[in-house]
């Protein structure tokens, strides 16, 4: 049915273009009356060169210049050279040879626009029903996942809120305090010596190795600050011996290290890449379902919040590149709440 | 609980985006692309708005020099260096027909034009601004070059493979481009070596010139069939980068060249003193070229009206935003507001400022001279916008922007408002709007770039309405300097006899003399009009855009396009969509990136010469 559509508007298109094309052209065999005063838009008359010696092609002069006007004389040399037509300046529909083939065309293309339409339905109706290629539902739920996952990962700051808050749903009262003490001497450790010493002071932690550190540590910060050290490090063994070592890997944000600062750069990248090139282009690559499922005004709702939110996304991937992580972690963060607003639209009107 | 942001962490690094530096640099590198293409343009008769080389010259000066340039910094730099050059193309289209209509225009009048440009310019931006959403979020136009300069930016965090085959697309396209451009350069008075030396070693001299390869002629074709694909790395790379959308282009090309032309040759509706060699020329002034204009505003007239419900939400969101939580994406609106507001009057005065004696006939001859002027500024004013909507959508889907028609358009209409005679209005306003236009595609070019990027739309969009309106007064000096210096040498101000032919505008001046003796085919432009609106609507609204264009602009880049799209469908099926885009997308910025580089290295030694 497409090709059929294609088909009728290609050769619609091609037969409305050639009837135009004669617009302007007047048929020398029209009653001289119709012609005669009309003013030449081209120079009429010549043909081929006939002559011996002359070269192939080689043309004859006109015989009435562009810009003259057509008088009984001029329209008789035409007619006696057998000129069949000639381009004037006035238009007229009545005097225009392809007026009626125009008109045909103008039909084809109005019937090929229908059936276009129709089998564009049709396709989009059959891709809806179909789960063979990543649905938009499917692939805007998995660039929220990756945003959210990649945002996990390169956390070297804030903890989110939610995951803190289901956290402390999960700690029993005694555990919670553990936890609050834990995240506050963290936060102050990290303001003075920074997130890779504190990183590798939260590796260490535990291990014979951690002596060492410590006690560097604890000469370099001294005074009462050192009392933030020792509540970090008494409330990581709290935690870490009533969790257990399995329930502490549950816990990324918490207790996974904040990875060094060229390894998020490269996590960013490379994540984000990999987004570019397979979720996101089949998100956009929905259109027409999404179209038909939402109307164009609903599909524009819904691109504004997408688009802003791929435009953090690709701000994103140029901080990383810029190494400025500050940045990049701040696009995502501000990445994921358009994400959910794209998809509270998509959702809400699916 | 804690679950603020950790206050240990340094204070976080600034992202340099808006700096003095990127600033200071894209005005000075602007300014100099601006008279360089501008001399150029009138000599060799095109121009290139450079988002390219700006973007590559940013990098070394911004990050390599100065040792600090972020990818959106150099983003700023090269929409500012852009915003500053594209318009020289808006003047040379236009103003120097003046001069070759014998008009001699004196320095306040060429002044006042400047102003109609640098209005132009402010309106083209502010104009667009609202349709970013609408051109980039929601319909998703590639801008090629658009897409190009965003593969340069972000080559430097691609990896050093791509970054590779970045460069090599550059130095491919340098080497193949080189000797199509290097025959401009003279040395004892001779030209350089081009590929017509190498043409005229063939049995058949014809085949190759200096930008040409005449593939009909090498296949046998007829020829009233004008098969030819023009030399250029940069139109095969754009042509690439659209991909399968832009085979619709070739399609216009294909109907005028292999339907049309033979058609209207075989049945005799050309003079019969025509040669059929000269048939291909023929036809495209005849009925091409208005068809095809014709067909690109039915087509940009469909694409508005579908848009609607989408541009309406997305004005929604535009207005709601002002008001609301996070910091705006876009301007506010009274930039737009303000923009039309002191626009319109200006525009008024630099024409009633402009115009002598008593109107000689012209749909407004009957009204005195301050309300016809100004109905002609609000007609401008609102035909700016829809010219500003046509050019950004074609240069959104093909990177083509078809500014001579739309001057052509301008100029038609304000002859027909103000009389026939009012060449000197018609070409302010043509002026302002080629300004306009370009201001707007290339805006929209540059947002493209900072969607990919993710810079933020209100400072390119802020940075550029700052700094536009330098295009004009640039090149309208610039322009004026070259008039001195040829009527100083005795010869005419500009022209044929001198050294800047001013080519584009001598098409315009024919279409001046066609509108003057009564020889516009305004029946064509109807029909082809009511063509581009029934295209639209079957597949898609802007098929008529993208049809029209291709009937319109030359045949030849039109093909050797077609084969960028053409090679990324067949990369794209043999090695799969993932990998064409991956490898694909740097190789041919490369592509654009090395003939802009090498042409604008050419101009440079071209204005050296003198």
């Amino acid at each position: 049915m497409k090709l059929l559509g294609i088909g009728l508007v290609v050769v619609s298109l091609a037969a409305g273009a050639l009837s135009a094309a004669t617009a302007y052209l007047v048929p020398l065999d029209l009653p001289t009356a119709e012609i005669e005063g009309l003013t030449l838009g081209a120079d009429a008359g010549g043909g081929e060169l006939n002559l011996v010696g002359a070269h192939a092609g080689e043309r004859n002069p006109p015989l009435l210049k562009k810009g003259q006007v057509l008088t009984l004389a001029a329209i008789a040399t035409l007619r006696d050279r057998e000129v069949r037509y000639v381009k004037v300046n006035e238009f007229s529909a009545w005097r225009w040879p392809g007026r009626w083939s125009f008109a045909g065309a103008v039909a084809g293309l109005l019937g090929g626009a229908v059936v276009l339409r129709l089998a564009s339905h049709r396709e989009v109706v059959a891709a809806g029903s179909s789960g063979d290629a990543e649905g938009p539902d499917r692939a805007l739920q998995a660039i929220r996942e990756a945003v959210d996952g990649l945002r996990r990962e390169v956390a070297g700051g804030p903890v989110p809120k939610a995951e803190l808050r289901a956290l402390h749903e999960r700690l029993r009262e005694e555990d919670r305090a553990h936890l609050d003490a834990f995240m506050q001497s963290r936060t102050h450790l990290t303001s003075r010596l920074g997130p890779g010493r504190v990183a590798e002071l939260q590796q260490a932690a535990g291990t014979p190795e951690a002596r060492g550190l410590v006690e560097a540590v604890r000469a370099e910060m001294g005074g009462a600050e050192v009392t933030h050290l020792d509540t970090f490090l008494q409330a990581r063994a709290a935690l870490a011996e009533r969790l257990g070592p399995a329930n502490l890997a549950d816990l990324p944000n918490l207790l996974v290290l904040p990875r060094a600062e060229q390894a998020r750069l490269a996590l960013i990248l490379e994540r984000i890449g990999t987004l570019q090139k397979t979720h996101m282009p089949a998100f956009v690559e929905a259109r027409p379902l999404l179209v038909a499922r939402l109307g164009l005004g609903g599909y524009a709702e819904l691109m504004d919040r997408y688009a802003a939110a791929e435009r953090q996304i690709n701000r994103a991937w140029s901080a990383a590149a810029d190494g400025v992580p500050e940045e990049a972690v701040s696009c995502l963060d501000q990445a994921a709440g358009l994400l959910d607003e794209a998809a509270a639209r998509l959702g809400g009107k699916g | 609980m804690s679950d603020q942001a950790e206050p240990g962490r340094e204070a976080p690094t600034r992202y340099r985006e808006v700096t003095v530096a990127a600033v200071v640099f894209a005005v000075l590198f602007g300014a100099l692309m601006n008279m360089a293409i501008t001399y150029a343009g009138l000599k060799i008769g095109f121009t290139i708005i450079g988002g390219t080389i700006a973007a590559v010259v940013g990098f070394g000066v911004l990050r390599g020099l100065l040792g600090k340039g972020s990818i959106l910094e150099v983003n700023i730099g090269q929409t500012i260096a852009t915003a500053v050059n594209c318009t020289n193309a808006g003047i040379i289209f236009t103003v120097p027909v003046l001069f070759l209509l014998g008009m001699e225009p004196t320095f306040p009048q060429l002044a006042l034009i400047a102003l109609a440009g640098v209005v132009g310019a402010t309106l083209g931006v502010t104009f667009i601004i609202p349709l970013r959403k609408q051109m980039l979020d929601i319909d998703r136009l590639r801008f090629p070059s658009g897409t190009a300069v965003a593969a340069i930016l972000k080559s430097p965090g691609a990896g050093a493979r791509k970054s590779l085959v970045l460069l090599l697309g550059t130095v491919i396209a340098m080497l193949v481009y080189l000797p199509v451009d290097l025959h401009n350069i003279r040395v004892n008075d001779q030209p350089l070596w081009g590929y017509g030396d190498l043409g005229r070693l063939l049995p058949d001299p014809e085949i190759l010139t200096n930008s040409t390869v005449d593939v009909g002629r090498l296949i046998g074709l007829p020829p009233q069939i004008l098969f030819v694909f023009a030399i250029t790395p940069l139109s095969f790379g754009a042509g690439y980068l659209t991909g399968r959308a832009g085979l619709m282009v070739l399609a216009g090309g294909v109907l005028a060249v292999f339907v049309l032309n033979p058609t209207a040759y075989a049945f005799g509706w050309v003079p019969e003193s025509l040669s059929a060699a000269g048939v291909p020329g023929y036809c495209r002034d005849a009925f091409n070229r208005p068809l095809g204009i014709g067909m690109l505003l039915g087509g940009a007239l469909m694409g508005v009206l579908a848009a609607l419900p989408a541009l309406r939400a997305a004005l929604k969101s535009f207005g709601s935003r002002a008001q609301v939580r996070q910091s705006s994406d876009e301007l506010p609106l009274r930039w737009l507001l303000v923009a039309v507001a002191a626009g319109v009057p200006l525009l008024f005065l630099a024409a009633y400022l402009l115009h002598e004696g008593q109107p000689h006939g012209g749909l407004l001859a009957g009204l005195g001279p301050v309300p016809r002027y100004l109905l002609i500024a609000l007609v401008g004013a609102a035909w700016i916008w829809f010219a500003g909507i046509i050019i950004s959508q074609c240069t959104g889907m093909t990177d083509w922007s078809p500014i001579s028609g739309m001057a052509l358009l301008t100029v038609v209409l304000v002859l027909a408002l103000a009389g026939p005679l009012e060449v000197m209005t018609a070409v302010l306003f043509g002026a302002a709007l080629c300004v306009a236009t370009s201001e707007a595609s290339d805006m929209m070019t540059d947002l493209k770039t900072g969607y990919l990027v993710g810079g933020l739309p209100r400072r390119q969009q802020a940075v550029t309405i700052l700094t536009a309106w330098l295009g004009p007064i640039i090149a309208v000096a610039t322009l004026w300097l070259i008039v001195q210096a040829n009527l100083k040498a005795g010869g005419p101000p500009i022209g044929p006899g001198t050294d800047t032919e001013a080519p584009q505008a001598q098409a315009l001046q024919k279409v001046i003399e066609g509108v003057q003796g009564g020889e516009m085919p305004y029946a064509l432009y109807g029909f082809g009009a009511l063509l581009g609106v029934l295209l639209g609507l079957g597949a898609f609204p802007g098929l008529g855009v993208l049809v029209g264009l291709s009937m319109y602009l030359p045949i030849t880049y039109i093909l050797t396009y077609g084969l960028g799209c053409l090679t990324n469908m067949a990369v794209s099926k043999i090695k799969g969509k993932a990998w064409a885009e991956e490898w694909g997308v740097p190789f041919c910025a490369g592509l654009v990136v090395g003939e802009a580089m090498l042409a604008m290295i050419i101009n440079g030694i071209v204005l050296v010469q003198g």
